[in-house]
């Protein structure tokens, strides 16, 4: 009986190596199969498309999205009424047209074929629904918040006690709604606001009790959408698996299966060489700066660059250093062009305010602090800084990139005389110390903003306003800059306020880096692109 | 037995109270909360003040507990926070995988435990010995994140015959094979600690046992040496290997965190790691009571397996 056991062991070794061997074979004859389809014919399509992000997937809730690549995907679901393309500017998407005579009521149109999968049309109630769910104060959604200046509503974007529908949304026919708004405003203020709004379905959703729509089946696995693919399996953590939507108003897509897959950054470039991505969404699954040479001299992929969108900057707890010029020091220590050149590989641009060269209302006239230490020391002494104080400087975790700049900045810092600190939070804790200002210089990454508007960042009080920033002269020029409905009087306001931005220093940015990305050769249709990718997504096409 | 079963059942329930107590607090006390990773630069704080009054968390600390408390006894975890699924659907799909990884490397662990075990403790100090207490050292002491990357790089990139990591192949997640192929890699890695572990256990306790009068008597007997070890010694060895077993079943269930990480395995291990990243009270409550309440159960079991596998045991 014994040396039956040893048997079985043995016999059961040689199996499990003869099963390993096995494996191996069947994965060199798929891939050389896949190298004969290519060679020869440029008609066999593939039928499924996957892309890699590296942030696992909160929620595709159409109203309570919050990171994104939640909203990204569920934008796929559901059409918002404009995207905006990687030049900002607005497409239509659900909307055919956005009209205005007197920057206080716009005329929107819906796509006179747009309809939802269960084949009912998507009509102007459906949005008045979405409003009133966006803005009902029982219902968990990401709300309204800019739009608080739509007729109707209060301050926070929410309808007042009692209330129960916006009354700036006013229903002309099936396809058409006007928005009015309390005072005149920028029409691209609106627009700017209007692209994270995804219209969802009141004939499946109108009955349900507000309060708990955020845990409604629905809201975790949408079943009826109006966007070009339809949901099939969601798990945020791995994978989001999608289907073509045949009967999509904007055309039918050309490939049956979209996945997302989620993957770490590391392995990102493996994946691609092997195949198993197609290409990446930059936004949240870039190809790590140090994987950028590999990609290049890949024979299979292409490496396709970003653009400077999103930026990192560093508050400057304005408690602490009360003193411009100490900030402005501070500024003058930092060896940016170090950073980009050496740690980015060239693979950003240095800015120093809140907009991106690619910002329309980017002040091309403000020269940008230099590298200048000894000029930082001499406004450390006039300032009259006690160099011996620690600075506490907060770095959050998870972006590499981010954490060794960290290091040099401090290195840079302590060459000026100062005593620097580096403490590395997880980002719940960073986000608290950060709102409670405990922290004297803070890092944090940037996302764009379409609109100008930046009184969340710098205005008093404003929920970013993390370095406690608070000069009236700039909360006038903020209010006055988002009230302005003409586009060219605004640029001479946010000008003013780059201006003074620039000489006060409550933020430093450090640099503006280019997302990259990476495409298969056998994707005919599709390139990765932070802005705009998704809008075409119906056209997609692969090689098989 | 009865009776002794139930009084141990009956002293769980203070001791789980005691621990989810404890848990509460420590997980409250952890900087940060579910609503601070909302923030985006647009959100107002008095809006953000409205999200936590709705997750009841401005209540008094107490008022939370017994709430969550009170939801527990009718069998209700609550609801996560970062996806909104009930915590009991968010854990019960985590399960699976984890089960699946952590009992398949334990019994492979044992299989090749075992035999290495019994052949290096009948030849002691021989050659075969020193390469097995050798090899089970460096079983033991290799980290598995490093472990984890060098077979991904040998056996994912170098060789590409097994994947980097995941549970399946994007669209092929009912194929059986496919599965298998992908458990290997973490499986290997979980295994090679466990058996590392294991070849020592095995070691030492049978080592124990061969030294013992009764054996001295068998082979009086004339039995042979074999039949010796295999049959009345190595029976009288296993019995502490089995509380070692017993006691290691609840950290099974727990995930292998680091394992999972570096395979991207979605299981319980990633899913802790996630729910303490985006403060996720109600899974974090839901994962710290199971534990707890695995490692209860788990040395129940154990002490009423003894009391079968050794007739010196009675539990009164």
């Amino acid at each position: 009986m014994r040396i039956g056991k040893v048997k079985f062991l043995t016999i059961f070794s040689i199996a499990l190596l003869l099963f390993l061997s096995a494996c191996s074979g069947t994965n060199e004859t798929s891939s050389s199969s896949k190298d004969k389809g290519k060679g020869n014919t440029a008609a066999s399509l593939g039928d499924t498309i996957v892309v890699g992000v590296s942030n696992a997937i909160g929620t595709l809730n159409p109203i309570n999205a919050r990171d994104l690549g939640a909203m990204t995907l569920s934008s796929i679901l559901f059409d918002p009424f404009f995207e905006l393309n990687e030049n900002m500017e607005f497409q239509f998407k659900l909307a055919e047209s956005f009209e205005t005579k007197d920057n206080q009521a716009f005329t929107i149109k819906l796509n006179s074929k747009a309809n939802w999968t269960d084949g009912k049309p998507v009509t102007t109630e459906d949005v008045k629904f979405t409003f009133d769910t966006l803005a009902n104060p029982a219902v968990q959604s990401v709300g309204l918040k800019t739009l608080n200046i739509i007729e109707g509503l209060d301050d926070n974007g929410q309808l007042p006690k009692g209330e129960k529908t916006v009354k700036g949304i006013e229903i002309v026919d099936e396809k058409t709604f006007i928005i009015h708004t309390k005072k005149p405003t920028d029409p691209n203020y609106i627009k700017g606001n209007l692209i994270n709004i995804r219209t969802i379905p009141s004939h499946i959703l109108k009955d349900k009790d507000p309060a708990k729509l955020h845990q409604d089946p629905f809201m975790l696995k949408p079943t009826v959408t109006d966007g070009a693919y339809t949901l099939v399996n969601f798990k945020g953590e791995t994978q989001v698996e999608y289907k073509a939507n045949p009967d999509y108003y904007r055309g039918a897509p050309k490939t049956e299966k979209l996945f997302f897959k989620v993957v770490p950054q590391a392995n990102m470039t493996a994946q691609l060489q092997t195949g198993e991505i197609h290409l990446n969404y930059p936004s949240t699954g870039a190809i790590a700066i140090q994987d950028v040479e590999k990609v290049k001299n890949m024979a299979n992929v292409e490496a396709v660059d970003g653009k400077g969108y999103d930026y990192q900057e560093i508050y400057m707890n304005t408690k602490t250093f009360t003193d411009p010029k100490m900030r402005q020091a501070i500024a003058y220590a930092i060896n940016r062009p170090q950073i980009v050149d050496k740690l980015l590989k060239g693979k950003a641009e240095i800015i120093d305010g809140p907009y991106t060269k690619l910002h329309p209302y980017f002040d091309k006239d403000i020269k940008n602090y230099e590298y200048d230490p000894e000029k930082a020391k001499k406004l450390i002494e006039e300032s009259g800084w006690d160099k011996s104080k620690p600075i506490r400087v907060n770095v959050p975790i998870g972006n590499q990139v981010r954490e060794q700049s960290a290091v040099i900045i401090a290195e840079n810092l302590k060459a000026v005389g100062l005593n620097v600190q580096i403490q590395k939070f997880d980002f719940p804790t960073h986000m608290q110390k950060g709102a409670k200002h405990d922290f004297d210089l803070m890092f944090l990454g940037i996302p764009y903003q379409v609109d100008p508007d930046v009184s969340a960042f710098y205005g008093t009080g404003g929920p970013y306003n993390f370095a406690g920033y608070s000069n009236p002269e700039l909360d006038e020029l903020l209010n006055k800059g988002k009230l302005e409905p003409n586009p060219e009087n605004r640029r001479v306001i946010y000008n003013k306020v780059q201006e003074i931005l620039h000489e006060d220093v409550p933020t430093i940015s450090l640099y503006s880096d280019y997302l990259m990305g990476a495409v298969s050769k056998k994707v005919k249709v599709g390139l990765p692109k932070q802005f705009g990718m998704f809008y075409n997504v119906q056209d997609w096409v692969v090689q098989k | 037995m009865v009776p002794y079963i139930i009084r141990r059942l009956l002293i769980a329930i203070p001791v789980l109270f005691g621990v989810t107590i404890v848990n509460f607090i420590i997980i409250n006390m952890a900087p940060g909360n579910p609503v601070d990773m909302y923030v985006d630069p647009n959100t107002s704080q008095e809006l953000l003040n409205l999200r936590k009054e709705q997750l009841g968390l401005n209540d008094p600390l107490w008022v939370q507990f017994f709430h969550w408390l009170g939801n527990l006894v009718q069998g209700n975890l609550g609801y996560s926070f970062s996806t909104y699924e009930p915590v009991s659907k968010v854990i019960l799909e985590r399960i699976g995988p984890t089960f699946q990884l952590t009992f398949l490397a334990l019994i492979i662990g044992l299989i090749i435990a075992l035999p290495i075990g019994i052949i290096s403790a009948v030849k002691q100090y021989s050659k075969l010995d020193y390469l097995a207490t050798g090899t089970s050292f460096f079983g033991i002491s290799i980290p598995h994140f490093f472990l984890g990357l060098g077979l991904i790089y040998i056996f994912a990139v170098q060789l590409q015959w097994l994947p980097a990591g995941g549970m399946s192949t994007l669209g092929s997640e009912d194929d059986f094979f496919d599965k298998i192929k992908h458990l290997i890699l973490p499986v290997m890695v979980l295994a090679v600690g466990i058996a590392g572990q294991y070849v020592r256990y095995v070691r030492a306790s049978l080592l124990e046992v061969l030294g013992q009068d009764y054996l001295r008597t068998a082979r009086a007997k004339g039995l042979k040496e074999i039949v010796i070890t295999n049959k009345h010694a190595l029976k009288n060895a296993l019995i502490p290997i089995i509380t070692i077993i017993g006691l290691e079943i609840p950290f099974l269930l727990g995930g292998a965190v680091i394992t999972e990480q570096v395979f991207q395995w979605p299981g319980m291990g990633q899913l802790t790691i996630q729910s303490i990243m985006s403060r996720d009270y109600p899974t974090l409550m839901a994962l710290n009571l199971l534990t707890a309440f695995m490692v209860l159960f788990a040395n129940l079991f154990t002490d009423i397996l003894y009391s079968f596998v050794d007739p010196r045991i009675k539990y009164k």
